[in-house]
């Protein structure tokens, strides 16, 4: 097993309002490895951020202890920890007329002295941090001037460039577009398997669970951790999604919305991929769907393949209305049948 | 450099006294006018203004430049603190007061000096009361201007109940003059400035990081609160030693380290200080040379000079900002 960095214990995270409110998150234990990527989920205003915070030294815990290599975080002064643990908060950096160059060299100035000027080897280190996430050619632009992903890839060369073994992102992949969060998920991979400890907080479970190695699963009565297959295996996903209409589906491996209409369609025929995305349709409109030919079924579909070319029939015998498409099947349903 | 060496010349050369060219050069060189009363006028009027022209000019370009980067507010300027509010209800003070209550030894000029620097730190001390204690940015912006507003309402409270001769002294205060600072006080008016200029440039590569965000400051190890309540300090040494010796000058302070930013394209404190120093002391030149109408005996008063010249720069920055964001 690898080394423990990070050692949590008894933790409660919050913010104190006042003297006498204090608004506060179940106290929790966990640890995080060298190597580690580790994704905190949960829902909204669960206390993602302020964990990532606390972790960060931006706000005291108002419980229990964080260790990071075997001390209490209070132990180290600011200037060690900007050498220990970079944080890149979910609110992007503003500056006007500042080049992603300039920016990137901020991050060196831990290693330097009040009037010290950045050195050589701390330019090598900023254009390489650049250089790794491919955004060399981007160097002179203003961060203000960039795209979501590209200003992301550019707090990645941040965290990269301040050389820490621990790196905290605070929603890295909120804003993005497919490939561009697959792409932060690839950069943030790499940091890990330099023996790095990465720990982000995401909403976005698909990358999330595609990806990283562990899931802090926050609810409400407090912290789950386990592998991503775990936190399916054993259900606790669904724990996220308790009093919501929308539940995991271990089957399928989708998040699927509970409909009210308890409405059956049977689903005949066909492959077992075109099988999976005619029901995938189904239940979009409602149905529950069953593949074995329910006699009972409201609607009954028959796939048939013929030369390459998928139909769909609506209806048991031969002389049904037949479809080229799913939404053309979809449409004559919806028109058919009252209350989709 | 070369505009601030061009101006400091022609400056001294414009007055309501024509002074001849050789003359004048003669003088820059070191040597004794042949004429003892332009050498008089040289000497102990036209080079201390030029010198109170350097110093505010620098000053409030500092400053505003602090400021526009620690509130990462574009129109935020040396005032937003409410120091030159502070400033004025000092001199409303010594000026309206003096003369409701029959003392008059306090109205001269080192009396109004004195106040306004006592005002000025008044507020310094308030704002930096508050600010090691709140983290939020906005909040001690929004205090800061409260501030202001309320000693501003204190100052128009003594206004409506002073004398017409002492309003008048007051209002012409706060038309801003570069001419009221004599050779005596010159050294104490430098002094102070340097101070503050010093303080601004021990505080640069903490402006850098401050101007991206505090998170950023506070994870790179930089202690944010320390560094505003510096900042703020060194603010308030430049805009109160300068509102105190020349009187408010407007947007000066505001416009410059826009200019400065789009001169230079960066955001680098290491480059826009030193630059805006210099900018702001030949802007302020600039002004007083038109406010001095050269060729003719008129004097305009400085702050409207200064705002008729600074108002088209904030209006195009707000434009331009439109235009970037939209």
């Amino acid at each position: 097993m690898s080394r423990i960095v990070i050692d949590i214990k008894g933790l409660v995270s919050g913010y104190r309002n006042g003297k006498n409110s204090a608004f506060f998150y179940p106290a929790f234990n966990s640890v995080a490895l060298a190597g580690e990527l580790i994704a905190i989920v949960g829902r909204n205003g669960v206390g993602k951020s302020t964990l990532l915070r606390t972790l960060a030294q931006l706000q005291p815990p108002l419980e229990g202890t964080v260790s990071i290599n075997g001390s209490d975080i209070s132990n180290y002064t600011t200037a060690e920890y900007a050498r220990l643990v970079s944080f890149i908060p979910s609110e992007p950096a503003h500056a006007s007329h500042t080049s992603v160059y300039e920016f990137v060299c901020m991050a060196r100035y831990p290693y330097r002295g009040w009037f010290e000027s950045l050195s050589n080897e701390d330019h090598h280190i900023v254009s390489r941090a650049i250089d790794s996430v491919g955004m060399m050619k981007f160097r002179s632009r203003y961060i203000d001037n960039l795209s979501d992903g590209e200003r992301q890839r550019v707090m990645i060369a941040f965290a990269i460039a301040q050389d820490t073994p621990i790196i905290l992102m605070d929603e890295p992949t909120a804003f993005l577009d497919l490939p561009n969060k697959f792409e932060v998920m690839r950069l943030l991979r790499e940091q890990a398997m330099l023996g790095k400890t990465v720990i982000i907080s995401t909403h976005d479970l698909q990358t999330a669970f595609g990806l990283v190695d562990t899931i802090w699963l926050m609810l409400a009565n407090g912290l789950k951790v386990g592998a991503p297959e775990d936190i399916m295996l054993t259900g606790t996903l669904n724990s996220l999604m308790e009093n919501t209409p929308v539940y995991f589906d271990l089957k399928s491996g989708q998040f699927v919305y509970r409909h009210h209409t308890k409405r059956l369609a049977s689903v005949v025929g066909g492959a077992l991929y075109v099988k999976k995305w005619t029901s995938h349709a189904l239940r979009r409109m409602g149905f529950d769907v069953d593949l074995s030919g329910d006699p009972n079924a409201e609607v009954y579909v028959q796939i048939q393949e013929t030369e390459g070319k998928v139909q769909w029939i609506a209806g048991k015998g031969d002389r049904n209305p037949t479809f080229d498409s799913i939404r053309n099947l979809c449409l004559y349903l919806r028109g058919e049948l009252k209350g989709l | 450099m070369i505009a601030l060496v061009v101006l400091s010349f022609i400056d001294l050369s414009t007055g309501s006294v024509s002074i001849p060219f050789p003359d004048l050069l003669n003088f820059v060189i070191g040597k004794n006018l042949s004429d003892p009363v332009n050498q008089n006028i040289l000497l102990n009027f036209r080079v201390p203004k030029m010198v109170s022209a350097w110093l505010a000019g620098a000053a409030l370009s500092v400053s505003g430049l602090q400021m526009q980067t620690v509130f990462r507010n574009p129109l935020a300027g040396p005032y937003v603190l409410g120091i030159s509010s502070g400033a004025s209800l000092g001199v409303a003070l010594v000026l309206m007061g003096a003369s409701a209550f029959g003392v008059s030894f306090l109205a001269g000029e080192f009396g109004i000096v004195l106040a306004a620097l006592t005002g000025a730190f008044l507020v310094l001390m308030l704002i930096l009361a508050v600010s090691v204690r709140i983290r939020d940015i906005m909040t001690i912006l929004i205090l800061g201007m409260m501030f202001g507003t309320a000693v501003s309402a204190v100052t128009g409270l003594l206004q409506y109940f002073g004398s017409e001769a002492s309003l008048k002294s007051f209002v012409i205060w706060t038309m801003g003059s570069l001419g009221g600072v004599g050779r005596d006080k010159l050294w104490l008016y430098a002094l102070m400035v340097i101070t503050g200029l010093v303080l601004a440039w021990v505080y640069v590569r903490p402006l850098n990081v401050l101007g991206v965000g505090d998170s950023y400051a506070r994870t790179l190890g930089f202690n944010v609160k320390r560094i505003r309540f510096f900042v703020f300090l060194s603010t308030s040494i430049l805009a109160g030693t300068a509102t105190a010796f020349n009187g408010p000058i407007a947007f000066i302070g505001i416009a410059v380290p826009h200019l400065v930013r789009l001169a230079f394209r960066t955001s680098n404190h290491a480059i826009l200080l030193p630059a805006s120093a210099i900018v702001g002391a030949s802007v302020l030149l600039l002004c007083d040379i038109i406010a001095q109408l050269p060729g003719s005996a008129l004097v305009l008063p400085l702050n409207s000079i200064a705002s008729l010249m600074g108002i088209p720069v904030v209006i195009y920055i707000v434009i331009r900002n439109k235009r970037v964001s939209g």
